[in-house]
């Protein structure tokens, strides 16, 4: 079996990741947080020291990091929070349903709009438009780090920069971007929407908000917290505020060992290698002349691309993959928008995308594959 | 010397508080109380509980209350 799909999540797990995982199941059994006995306080340290490391990760507080069920929930909890009545949004063409729907959800409400900036090849150009589309009311920008369909890697800094100049708040998707990229709050990002269980290899049902604290925002669900019990009111402070009910304490020690992982192999090293496999992939599928590439791959790609092969569904090129032990994944990956800017609305794709365990060799048996599935077709 | 409870919002603040004050050569641990405004954290302290609130606030790490803490 050869694994292509980490863009969906990371797999396999690094066994620190596996081992911490259980590891806490076992030992830090008790709810962090809450009580003041001995293994509560335990599991609160061990919940707090994931905290620092993605705090440490992202240039953030680490009070500022707040542990949430996946990048969708940090996205929402960042939009939701920040939108008024009345107030404009920008995002752009390559976003995931994760940022479209919660902005047309709130387009419904209250007169909130939102633009759609074109991301072209040439960032001054990207830039530009998304600059040209501030409006007295815009609350902010929120865009992904890299297009999940593409790998385009957008101009984040450049945007984040922008929103400061014009006082407005800018929320990253770093969804594909967290541990491959250089996402750090001191870029001048706001809020930071991560996956904890695709580049940061944590586990599934771990995601992170990470804000700078410069925006106030309004909760999405209020409850327990351990903290100021007796005030009906959801606390101001963070993590407090957006962490009510129980943590997936165990997923939030493992990716914060995740993370170790992540900063101890080094991300540049990460990408790098993610980076030369699927440049690899792509030239050699290149050549082949029923195999349809969308776009280049170039250094302002994530390590990941989409292609079709003439003639099949990318579900079907995908399930032909799988059946000889490749999996990749096919159709719309979520990103109606994407595939509106790539023209396969009609087809979907199939998306390529290696991780730091995946190898030359695996890459050039699924090649082999593609090569047989486009001489029998 | 006198045993202090430095009270502060929560759990996350009351380890990142501790933490601090150990790098200052303050020792401390973290307990759960429960007062007047509910269910909180507090630092445990040995020393000045002034001068380790001080400290905290440099951090940003408010300390709610000052409360005399009993000898384990």
């Amino acid at each position: 079996m050869v694994y292509l799909d980490n863009a969906a999540t990371t797999y396999p797990k690094p066994p620190s990741v596996i081992s911490k995982s259980s590891f806490a199941l076992v030992n830090y059994g008790a709810n962090p947080g809450r009580s003041g006995h001995k293994l509560s306080m335990e599991t609160g340290e061990a919940v707090y020291g994931a905290r620092q490391r993605c705090a440490d990760f992202f240039g953030a507080k680490t009070e500022n990091v707040c542990f949430m069920l996946n990048c969708t929930e940090a996205i929402n909890t960042a939009l939701k929070g920040i939108a008024e009545p009345g107030c404009h949004f920008i995002t752009s063409d390559w976003e995931h349903n994760a940022v479209l729907r919660p902005l047309t959800a709130l387009s419904k409400e209250n007169g909130i709009s939102f633009s759609v900036a074109r991301v072209t090849d040439n960032d001054n150009e990207t830039a530009m438009n998304f600059a040209r589309l501030i409006k007295p009311e815009t609350k902010g920008i929120i865009c992904t780090a890299a297009s999940n369909v593409s790998g385009h890697i957008l101009p984040y800094k450049r945007l984040a920069a922008i929103c400061k100049k014009n006082n407005i708040c800018f929320i990253l998707d770093a969804a594909q971007g967290a541990g491959v990229l250089p996402i750090s709050l001191s870029d001048g990002i706001n809020i930071i929407c991560a996956a904890g269980h695709k580049g940061l290899y944590g586990p599934m049902g771990t995601g992170l908000m990470i804000t700078d604290g410069k925006y106030r925002l309004k909760t999405l669900i209020e409850g327990g917290t351990g903290s100021a019990s007796k005030e009906p009111e959801q606390p101001e402070f963070l993590p407090d505020r957006f962490e009510s009910g129980t943590i997936n304490t165990s997923g939030a020690i493992a990716l914060g060992e995740g993370v170790r992982f992540v900063s101890e192999k080094g991300i540049s090293s990460i990408y790098e290698h993610e980076w030369q496999l699927c440049s690899y992939a792509f030239n050699h599928l290149r050549k082949n002349r029923r195999v349809i590439l969308y776009g280049g791959f170039t250094r302002k790609n994530a390590p990941l691309f989409s292609f079709n092969i003439v003639g099949l569904s990318s579900d079907e090129t995908a399930a032909r993959l799988s059946n000889s032990g490749f999996y990749l994944r096919g159709g719309f990956h979520c990103a109606y928008l994407a595939h509106k800017k790539l023209g396969t609305l009609e087809t979907g794709t199939v998306r390529l995308a290696p991780s730091v365990y995946t190898t030359k060799y695996e890459i050039s048996l699924f090649l082999r594959a593609v090569d047989k599935i486009t001489r029998v077709k | 010397m006198e045993v202090w409870l430095l009270t502060v919002k929560s759990y996350t603040e009351a380890i990142r508080g501790r933490n601090f004050l150990q790098g200052v050569n303050i020792n401390g641990s973290v307990e759960k109380i429960s007062g007047r405004g509910g269910c909180t954290f507090a630092i445990r302290i040995k020393g000045d509980p002034n001068r380790a609130s001080r400290l905290l606030g440099t951090i940003g790490v408010d300390v709610l209350k000052i409360l005399e803490g009993r000898k384990k």
